[in-house]
C-alpha cells in the first residue's frame, strides 16, 4: 500500500475508478483498492491538453469520464486526428509503462473528462504484485493495437462513405459528442465530403 | 543458421536465465518457405509464431478496388505472426507471404503457454512482442501523416539498406504508400544529390 502522499481523492472518485478497472478485467476488491491508491484524480476543461508532443511522460492515464482525441501535424501543417478515445471504447488513452516516454501526439479533451494518472514507477510495481493489473496493461495494450491495426486497414480496405458508417453503427456516441471537422479528419475524410456523406445518409 | 539465433534473439529483448532460455529455445521448430509462398493467409488462425531468421516476409491485404497493399516488411530477427490472431484464435485479418526463400523457426501456441504459465521472465517477453509490434504499427501510421513520400524513403533506407537489394521495388512502393513511379523518380534525384 501506499502511503499519505500526493492529493487524496475521495472515496467516491476512487469508487469510479474501482469499477472501471473492473469492467476491463476480473480483479478482486481488494486489489482494486490498493490499485487505485497510486491513482490521482485529473479533471480537464473541454480544448485542455492533456500531453504535448514532443514532452516526455512519466505517467499512464486512464479515462474515466469524456472525450480526448490524440492528433499531430502533416506535412503541410494541417492537425490531423489520430485517435478518439472514451471510456467505453476498446482502448483507453495512454498507456506508457516505461519512464521517459516521449509522447509523439498531443492528446487534448474535446469535453470536459476526468482522467486518472498513474506515475510509471508505480506501474511497475502494480505489474509486479498484481495479477490482475498485468492482465489489465496486456488487454489495454492488446485492444490499443487491435483498435489502431483496424484502423490502418480500414483506411486501405473500406470506402469513405462506409467508414463513416461503420463509426456510426460502432461508437454512436463518438457522432454526438465530437465536432464534424474532427471526426472527418479521423476518418481521413474532406469536411466537406463528410457533409455530403451525411446529407445522402439522413436523405 | 543454428538455433542459437534464436536464443540471442530472446536474450536481446528479456533477461533470462540461461536453462530457462535454453528449455524454451528446445521447443522451437525448424521451417523453411519458398519465395511467394503463404505462412498465413487472411481468415485462417494463427497457431505458430514464426521468427524469421532469413529472408523477408511481408504482409498485405486487398483494397476496395482489388489491388495488393503491403502493410509490412519483416526482415530477420523479427517474428512474422499476427500476434492477436495467434493468442486470441480468431482469424488473421492480413496475409503473411514470403517475398524470397525464407528460413524461421516457429513456436506453437501450447508450448508458447507453457512457457508463459510457468516461467515468469516470458510473460515478460509477451509483453515485450506486443509492446514493439504496437510502437512499429504506430510508427508507421503516424510517418504517413508526418512525412513526405521521399522522407518516408530515406528513413528506411537508412533503418534497413538490405530490403532494397532483396525486395521488389514495387512491394516497397506498396509499403511506402507511394506508386511505382513516384519511387522512382525519388530514388534517381536522390542517387544525382549523391544521397
Amino acid at each position: 500500500m501506499k502511503g499519505e502522499v500526493g492529493i487524496q481523492d475521495s472515496q467516491a472518485d476512487k469508487i469510479e475508478l474501482i469499477e472501471y478497472l473492473q469492467s476491463k478485467v476480473h480483479m478482486p476488491v481488494k486489489s482494486a483498492q490498493e490499485i487505485t491508491a497510486y491513482f490521482q484524480l485529473q479533471q480537464l476543461a473541454k480544448g485542455d491538453i492533456l500531453l504535448e508532443k514532443g514532452n516526455v511522460s512519466n505517467h499512464s492515464h486512464l479515462l474515466t469520464e469524456g472525450f480526448i482525441r490524440s492528433f499531430t501535424f502533416n506535412i503541410y501543417d494541417n492537425e490531423v486526428t489520430t485517435g478518439i478515445y472514451h471510456p467505453t471504447s476498446l482502448g483507453n488513452i495512454f498507456m506508457s509503462y516505461f519512464k521517459g516516454y516521449e509522447v509523439k501526439e498531443s492528446y487534448q479533451a474535446l469535453t470536459n473528462c476526468r482522467v486518472w494518472h498513474i506515475s510509471a514507477e508505480d506501474t511497475q510495481t502494480c505489474f509486479k504484485h498484481y495479477s490482475s493489473f498485468r492482465k489489465l496493461g496486456r488487454v489495454l495494450l492488446a485492444h490499443n493495437h487491435i483498435y489502431l491495426h483496424q484502423r490502418m486497414l480500414d483506411m486501405i480496405e473500406t470506402p469513405a462513405e462506409e467508414r463513416y458508417l461503420k463509426l456510426m453503427a460502432s461508437k454512436p456516441e463518438i457522432i454526438q459528442a465530437v465536432p464534424l471537422k474532427v471526426i472527418a479528419s479521423y476518418l481521413n475524410i474532406t469536411a466537406t465530403s463528410l457533409s455530403r456523406i451525411r446529407r445522402e445518409i439522413y436523405k | 543458421m543454428s538455433k542459437s539465433a534464436v536464443l540471442d534473439y530472446l536474450k536481446s529483448l528479456i533477461d533470462v536465465p540461461a536453462i530457462k532460455g535454453k528449455l524454451v529455445v528446445s521447443r522451437f521448430k525448424h521451417f523453411e518457405l519458398k519465395k511467394g509462398e503463404m505462412l498465413l493467409a487472411e481468415g485462417q488462425v494463427s497457431r505458430r509464431a514464426h521468427l524469421l531468421v532469413e529472408g523477408y516476409i511481408r504482409s498485405f491485404v486487398v483494397d476496395s478496388e482489388g489491388e495488393e497493399v503491403t502493410t509490412s516488411i519483416i526482415s530477420p530477427q523479427a517474428f512474422a505472426n499476427d500476434f492477436l490472431s495467434y493468442f486470441k484464435g480468431e482469424p488473421a485479418k492480413e496475409n503473411f507471404q514470403a517475398i524470397t526463400d525464407c528460413k524461421t523457426y516457429y513456436i506453437g501456441y501450447d508450448d508458447m503457454q507453457f512457457a508463459f504459465h510457468n516461467m515468469p521472465e516470458f510473460r515478460e517477453f509477451g509483453r515485450m512482442i506486443l509492446t514493439m509490434n504496437y510502437e512499429r504499427l504506430h510508427e508507421q501510421m503516424l510517418s504517413m501523416i508526418k512525412h513526405s513520400a521521399e522522407e518516408r524513403y530515406l528513413s528506411l533506407l537508412e533503418k534497413d539498406p538490405e530490403i532494397f537489394q532483396a525486395v521488389p521495388l514495387k512491394i516497397i512502393a506498396s509499403y511506402l504508400n507511394i506508386t511505382d513511379t513516384s519511387l522512382s523518380r525519388i530514388r534517381r534525384e536522390v542517387s544525382k544529390r549523391g544521397g
